[in-house]
C-alpha cells in the first residue's frame, strides 16, 4: 500500500474487501432512473428532515425550559432582596411620619405648658 | 474508481459521459453506473454487510442521477459518487442502529462452513466474514477510512478529500482502526 506499508492486517483487509455481484451493473442503471424510486427517496429525505427537525425543536424547548428556570431561580433572591428592600422602606415612611407629628405635637405641648406658667 | 487506486483514473471520457447523461442520454448515464457500481458497491457492503448493499448501492445511483444536473464539476466524479455512497451507507447504518441487527453474516459464514468446497477456501471464507465484521463493528469515522483505504486502496489524500477531513485526521483514524482490528482478530495468529 502507500508508502511501501502493507503488512499482515492490510493484506487480511484487502482479502476481506466485499465483491459485487455479477449483472449488479446493469439492475442498478435500469432502476436508478426510475422516477417512482425517485420520489420514494424524496418523500424519506422528508420524513427525515421532518424528524431532524422535530428533534432539534423539542432540544430548543427543553432548553427554553431549563433556562427559564434557570433564570428565575437565579433571580428569585434578588427579587425578593428587593420586595424586601421596598417593604422595609416604604413601611417606614408611615412610622417616621408618625414619630415626627409626635415629636411636633410634644415640643407643642411644652410651648404650651410655658405659655400657661 | 474502477478498481484503481486513484481517482484519476479515466478523466478523459467522463467530463463527456457526464455532459451525456446530464443531457438524459441513458446509455451514457448507464456507462457511468457500470463504472462506478463495483466500488459503490464495496463502499456500502463494507459498512452495511452485503445483505443491505445492493439496496443501498441502488439508492446510492438514484441519487447520483437526481444530483447529476447539480454537479459542479468541482470536484472528480469519483470523489463525488465516493462521498454519497458513504452518507448513504453511514445515514444507514445509523437508522439500523435502533433495529436489531441480522444474523446474515453469522449465516453466511455457517453455510460457507458446511459448503462443499476445499477446505482452504472455506477458511478464507471464513476469515473474510471474520474480518468484514470486525470491520463493521468500527467506530463510523474510522470504518469510513478503512473501507476506502484498505477495501478500495485509495491513497490517504483522496480518502482525506473524499471524508472532508485533513490528510492526517485520515491517518490516525487509520491507525486506530488498525490497533481495534488487530485486537479483535488477534485470535487469527496471523500478526
Amino acid at each position: 500500500m502507500e508508502n511501501g506499508m502493507d503488512d499482515a492486517l492490510d493484506r487480511l483487509l484487502r482479502d476481506a474487501r466485499p465483491e459485487a455481484p455479477a449483472g449488479l451493473a446493469g439492475r442498478l442503471a435500469a432502476k436508478a432512473r426510475d422516477p417512482e424510486l425517485g420520489r420514494i427517496l424524496f418523500w424519506s429525505d422528508v420524513a427525515q428532515v421532518s424528524r431532524h427537525a422535530l428533534r432539534w425543536a423539542a432540544a430548543a424547548a427543553i432548553i427554553l425550559v431549563v433556562g427559564a428556570a434557570g433564570a428565575l431561580t437565579i433571580e428569585t433572591p434578588d427579587a425578593n432582596a428587593r420586595t424586601a428592600a421596598l417593604v422595609d422602606t416604604r413601611g417606614r415612611e408611615p412610622v417616621v411620619e408618625l414619630i415626627a407629628a409626635e415629636e411636633e405635637l410634644a415640643s407643642l405641648a411644652m410651648l404650651q405648658t410655658i405659655g400657661t406658667r | 474508481m474502477h478498481d484503481a487506486a486513484s481517482l484519476t483514473h479515466g478523466m478523459e471520457d467522463e467530463g463527456s459521459l457526464v455532459a451525456a447523461a446530464r443531457g438524459g442520454d441513458a446509455v451514457a448515464f448507464e456507462r457511468l453506473v457500470e463504472l462506478h457500481a463495483s466500488s459503490v458497491f464495496r463502499v456500502v457492503a463494507g459498512h452495511l454487510g452485503r445483505d443491505e448493499a445492493e439496496d443501498a448501492a441502488q439508492e446510492v445511483f438514484v441519487r447520483v442521477h437526481k444530483g447529476l444536473a447539480g454537479f459542479d464539476g468541482q470536484s472528480r466524479l469519483a470523489t463525488w459518487i465516493y462521498r454519497i455512497a458513504t452518507n448513504v451507507a453511514l445515514t444507514r447504518a445509523q437508522r439500523r442502529r435502533g433495529r436489531p441487527r441480522s444474523g446474515t453474516l453469522d449465516a453466511a459464514a455457517h453455510a460457507a462452513s458446511k459448503g462443499a468446497g476445499p477446505e482452504q477456501a472455506l477458511l478464507a471464507r471464513e476469515r473474510g466474514e471474520r474480518v468484514r465484521r470486525a470491520v463493521a463493528a468500527l467506530p463510523d469515522e474510522q470504518r469510513s477510512v478503512v473501507v476506502l483505504r484498505a477495501f478500495e486502496g485509495l491513497p490517504f489524500e483522496d480518502v482525506a478529500r473524499i471524508l472532508g477531513i485533513p490528510r492526517p485526521t485520515a491517518e490516525s483514524r487509520m491507525a486506530r482502526a488498525k490497533e481495534r482490528l488487530r485486537e479483535a482478530l488477534s485470535d487469527l495468529e496471523i500478526f
